[in-house]
């Protein structure tokens, strides 16, 4: 999957624009850049909370190069990954939520700040060693099951391609035992190893993704809209083992979606992302009972619930982005609540506070 | 001035200096409007608005010099490989008549020259030097050349000095009556461009129907026929059907059915048919299959069942929205099909006994003439990136999601 | 089959737009017959929004492209009849017949609005050649009415917009064009196939607004494709629940939410992450939907119920009448069937996602 992002990363970080404008104190980057191995103190973004940081990004600015312009689209992410939950990443198609996934997998390159794993930097150059070993840690499930396996190779092969990869298997025998240990874990059945993709259905196509991610026992798993080509009946056995493998196994997930009712059963908490910003973020649970910033209403709002008189009668909110006025009072990302995050200036901070 | 008068201009020898000095001011202005557009901030140009303005900032216009540009690169690279590799071969064989070698007093007499000969003609000397000479010989612009060293003086011949337009150099001594290559081909160029343009229509006329129709009864009877014949020609080499059209069209003539006589005459379209007729069996077959290949590929497309589901009839589907969206890759098929016919006709050309640009190079190839190969090269390939350019350009006006930035 | 029968007359003071009887289609797939609808009845009343729900392959897309006849090449009517304006639409063969029904009097939405236009042309020119066909408009009085119906449709500055390319717009705008273009002939009946799907929510809830508040304008029957069971509760007045080509349950939206009946409408509901317990594993339907490369015996759905009987493995359960506009087709309504209790879930929805909705106060009492 991370094939053709060394040589992408190396080229344009010479043009790399780094922005500083940091309200959280991170450490000197320049310093980063020459020496990556480092242990760095990454301060949680929430003074709140004791959970231990996994992956932190830091004024992560991400964007293409077209005809030499930065099309910048996350101008400067700051996010906390907690080990061993489940984050959702909501937003609409555009609003960069995919990109935040790649940049995390280092298939697009960051254009400026810093992404830690483990209090280590993993975004910029990374000695080649290193970067096998986020390859190993950091997995991902794709949207669409039947684009990412291979057609021509069979279950095994699919499954057991990173235990080739990085020799993570004795010997044969140690490798078939793990293959269909992973293949039973998703529910499929050994006999299912010799057959082909194209013989299951959309399902069971992204059950194999799963496995083939989940076999490298990675730390983090990046899921990328993994249900959103699903019928409802399926996307509930894909969800079950998203959980099972964060109970069961510590498994930290990046859940990407779209769809809220999805995310809420999923995640432990919520990132809202609009336009490259995320502008809330709070557990699951706060984020329904208490949603502050306007996007997140106007998206609550619109998921339909299967409920005919609830459905008909709901007043739904529409988000124009224009309500806010950010021409002389800027807007900051405030913990406004204990691990209650929200995209406001002062004058709305205090607003929001009243609601709360 | 009309055209005529115009072009007497440029080619007659009196008003030679006049015509440089105007030639190499074009060629200025030319190359100061594309650096000053291309390098010049966007912005600077941008600020006032008008029509010189808003023609040189069209994305169209920005393309087409982009496109351009790097079609001269591909002329330039064409032109750079034959030179080099056909200098590799033993060329005193061709230019230097060894019917002399008898005839002269010593052996460094004829080695003096040969040598100029090959002097004369641009090679056997240092080749970055000959290459850029070779270069500046065909840039398109009045010049005077010298074409012949006097062996004894090693100095340019009184009579040497010649005046082109363009310069590709003289055929081998042997065959000196047919006067210098460029204007040979010139000559020749027209025979071949009749024919093959006749070849081009036969084609498009007989194979996008074909494949329309091939796309609209899908496997039914006559898809199954044009696969056939699309198999049968891919399956059979050209040669033989050439032969076979050959025969055909000579039984013809000789059994008095003037049909498609064989005699090629410039002036009778009737005697282009058989050529162009040999030539565009198989072309057709391409386009068949290609037109096809794209009219299923638009037929299967949602918007094909969203017209079916406005309840557009058929045939209104077909011809509105299926063909015409079908026909905006093919343009690019358009150029292939007409150089192929143009230049992938050195058999047919021999056959037909035809004085065209396909046979001219046969011949050459045949005496090993270095410089009539390297003339039919440069020709070539200025043409074929021409008709890619204009295909290319064709296709981004047709279709507005090109964008012309890349 | 007598057992799909169903007496017409039930909601006797509305009038019937269209009526499916006993419909079969076929597909011819490598020599094999895929009997893929199976013996499907279906009234469709004037005006209302009918919405059919199932899995992908259970036929809810076949069963509504047989009312304009855009069934795939290798498809064909095996039997049945669908009435609709006093035609049997199972009889017209040639796309030639379809002229006067297709986009004049039934007007089909697809689901990709990226790939419904045609990517060549103007979004004007693809309106005006609509109703130049079907209302004999000249250019000039198609293209002032093209500009009317992208201003009915909310898409701003219409004038200038009859120009762009399709290419220009974002998913939510060519929907809008792809409905403008729908209602261009003011169709009788509107087929959205999952018209949504593709898009995103806050786009989803606009496009649907847009889609109820020009049925109430039109006056048009709306027969809604999805599988997202919370877009049917915001759109439809009934729901028919489609599995293995045939409609198993059928019924005004509330009896499918509140009062469901099949095995199968239960576990769709049940498997709907909104209802889930925190930290509850959801409820899904085992196994895969039924192949129709064999000949189904008995209930297609069987082999993946829970609740199954003997009988359901040999012979189909023929349709129950539970009220005068609910019916489904399960044995488990049959007088001689053991008593089953729907899942907890399914009984307890309406409290349960009340208890979500962030402004409940302004829903009324959804105890039913």
């Amino acid at each position: 999957m991370i094939k053709h992002d060394e040589v992408l990363n190396e080229n344009i970080d010479n043009k790399k624009t780094v922005e500083f404008n940091v309200n959280i104190p991170i450490d000197n980057l320049k310093k980063d850049n020459q020496k990556s191995s480092e242990e760095h103190d990454i301060i949680p973004m929430s003074k709140n909370s004791d959970k231990k940081v996994l992956v932190a990004f830091r004024d992560v600015k991400i964007g293409f190069y077209n005809h030499n312009q930065l099309a910048v689209i996350v101008p400067k992410l700051n996010l906390d990954i907690y080990e061993g939950e489940v984050l959702g990443l909501v937003g609409e198609s555009g609003s960069g939520k995919t990109t935040i996934g790649r940049a995390l997998l280092r298939i697009i390159p960051t254009q400026g700040g810093t992404i830690y794993y483990r209090n280590k930097r993993i975004s910029g150059k990374l000695p080649h060693g290193e970067k096998r070993e986020l390859k190993k840690k950091i997995q991902m499930i794709f949207q669409d099951p039947s684009a990412c396996l291979n057609d021509r190779s069979n279950v095994d092969y699919i499954i057991s391609e990173g235990l080739r990869a990085f020799h993570l298997y004795e010997n044969e025998q140690d490798r078939l035992h793990k293959v269909s240990n992973s293949i039973a874990e998703v529910g499929l059945r050994p006999e299912h190893l010799s057959r082909f993709p194209h013989e299951f259905s959309g399902g069971q196509r992204q059950r194999i993704g799963i496995a083939r991610s989940v076999i490298m026992n990675p730390e983090l798993i990046v899921a990328d809209e993994p249900i959103s080509a699903l019928d409802v009946s399926i996307r509930a056995q894909v969800l079950n083992l998203i959980r099972k493998f964060q109970q069961e196994k510590k498994m930290t997930f990046l859940f990407i979606a779209h769809d809220l009712s999805v995310v809420k059963y999923i995640s432990d908490r919520i990132a809202v992302i609009y336009h490259g910003k995320i502008v809330e973020l709070a557990s699951a649970k706060r984020l329904f009972e208490k949603p502050l910033h306007p996007y997140t209403k106007a998206l609550l709002t619109a998921v339909p619930i299967p409920d005919p008189r609830l459905e008909k009668n709901k007043k739904i909110e529409i988000y124009d982005g224009s309500c806010h006025d950010y021409s002389v009072d800027k807007p900051e990302f405030v913990e406004i609540e204990e691990n209650h995050f929200v995209l406001a200036n002062k004058k709305e901070l205090e607003e929001y506070r009243k609601l709360l | 001035m009309n055209f005529k008068d115009l072009s007497s201009f440029f080619m007659s020898e009196k008003n030679y200096q006049t015509q440089i000095i105007i030639s190499y001011v074009v060629i200025a202005l030319i190359a100061l409007a594309i650096i000053f557009i291309v390098l010049v901030n966007k912005n600077v140009i941008m600020k006032k608005n008008n029509a010189f303005r808003r023609f040189i900032t069209h994305p169209l216009f920005y393309y087409s010099l982009k496109r351009i540009g790097s079609a001269l690169i591909s002329v330039f690279l064409a032109l750079a490989i034959t030179f080099f590799l056909l200098r590799m071969q033993d060329l005193e064989a061709t230019y230097c008549d060894s019917g002399l070698k008898s005839k002269l007093p010593s052996i460094e007499a004829w080695n003096n020259y040969c040598a100029s000969v090959k002097r004369s003609l641009g090679f056997g000397g240092n080749p970055i030097v000959e290459f850029l000479q070779y270069l500046y010989n065909i840039i398109p612009i009045p010049k005077k050349i010298c074409t012949s060293i006097n062996p004894t003086t090693a100095q340019c011949a009184e009579e040497g000095w010649g005046f082109y337009l363009m310069y590709l150099g003289y055929p081998a001594a042997s065959d000196n009556s047919s006067g210098d290559i460029a204007s040979t081909i010139f000559a020749r160029l027209p025979n071949s461009f009749r024919w093959g343009a006749l070849a081009t229509i036969i084609q498009i006329v007989i194979g996008y129907p074909l494949g329309v129709l091939m796309a609209k009864y899908q496997d039914k009877f006559i898809d199954k026929l044009g696969k056939g014949y699309i198999i049968l020609v891919d399956a059979i080499p050209g040669l033989l059907y050439y032969y076979i059209f050959f025969t055909l069209f000579t039984q013809l003539t000789y059994n008095h059915i003037n049909l498609f006589p064989i005699n090629f005459d410039p002036n009778n379209v009737q005697t282009w048919l058989a050529p162009a007729i040999t030539s565009a069996f198989a072309g057709v077959a391409g386009i068949a299959y290609w037109v096809r290949r794209y009219m299923l590929n638009e037929i299967n497309s949602d918007y094909v069942k969203f017209a079916r589901a406005k309840g557009l009839s058929e045939n209104k589907i077909m011809f509105k929205h299926v063909l015409r969206n079908a026909i905006v890759p093919l343009s690019r098929s358009l150029s292939t099909a007409f150089i192929s016919c143009l230049f992938g006709s050195f058999f047919i050309e021999s056959m037909y006994s035809i004085e065209g640009f396909g046979s001219y190079l046969t011949v050459a190839v045949q005496k090993k003439e270095f410089m009539i190969v390297q003339g039919v090269v440069v020709f070539s390939a200025i043409i074929s990136v021409i008709s890619y350019l204009i295909a290319d350009i064709a296709m981004a006006i047709a279709d507005p999601r090109i964008s012309f930035s890349d | 089959m007598q057992e799909n029968d169903i007496n017409v007359k039930t909601e006797n003071e509305r009038e019937i737009e269209i009526s499916v009887k006993d419909l079969s289609v076929c597909f011819l797939s490598h020599g094999n017959k895929l009997h893929v609808i199976r013996n499907v009845s279906l009234d469709i009343y004037k005006g209302e929004t009918i919405a059919i729900v199932g899995e992908s392959g259970s036929g809810k897309s076949v069963f509504t492209k047989t009312f304009t006849g855009m069934l795939e090449s290798n498809g064909y009517i095996s039997s049945g009849t669908i009435m609709f304006q006093n035609e049997d639409l199972a009889k017209l063969k040639t796309s030639k017949d379809w002229l006067h029904i297709r986009g004049k009097k039934i007007a089909t939405i697809f689901q990709d609005p990226m790939t419904s236009l045609n990517p060549l042309l103007r979004i004007g020119s693809q309106i005006i050649e609509v109703l130049r066909l079907h209302r004999g408009m000249n250019k000039e009085e198609a293209e002032k009415e093209a500009i009317e119906l992208l201003r009915r449709v909310r898409i701003p500055e219409p004038e200038k917009r009859i120009h762009d390319f399709p290419f220009m717009y974002s998913g939510g705008m060519r929907q809008r064009v792809v409905i403008a273009i729908a209602l261009a002939c003011n169709p009788d009946v509107l087929i959205c196939d999952e018209p949504t799907t593709a898009l995103d929510v806050t786009v989803q809830t606009q496009i649907l607004e847009l889609i109820k508040d020009l049925q109430k304008e039109y006056n048009f029957t709306t027969i809604f494709i999805t599988h997202d069971l919370g877009v049917v509760a915001g759109i439809a007045d009934r729901v028919a629940v489609m599995y293995g080509g045939q409609i198993v349950e059928y019924g005004s939206v509330e009896d499918i939410f509140y009062r469901p009946a099949h095995p199968y409408t239960w576990a769709l509901l049940s498997s709907l992450p909104q209802l889930a317990d925190d930290g509850e594993a959801l409820s899904y339907i085992h196994g895969n939907p039924p192949s129709f490369n064999e000949e189904i015996v008995g209930d297609a759905f069987a082999p993946r119920n829970k609740y199954a009987l003997k009988i359901d493995y040999i012979q189909e359960p023929p349709m129950f009448k539970i009220s005068d506009s609910h019916y489904a087709k399960t044995w488990l309504l049959d007088k001689r069937a053991p008593k089953v209790e729907p899942p907890k879930i399914v009984q307890n929805l309406s409290k349960k996602l009340n208890s979500m909705v962030i402004d409940n106060k302004k829903v009324g009492d959804n105890s039913d």
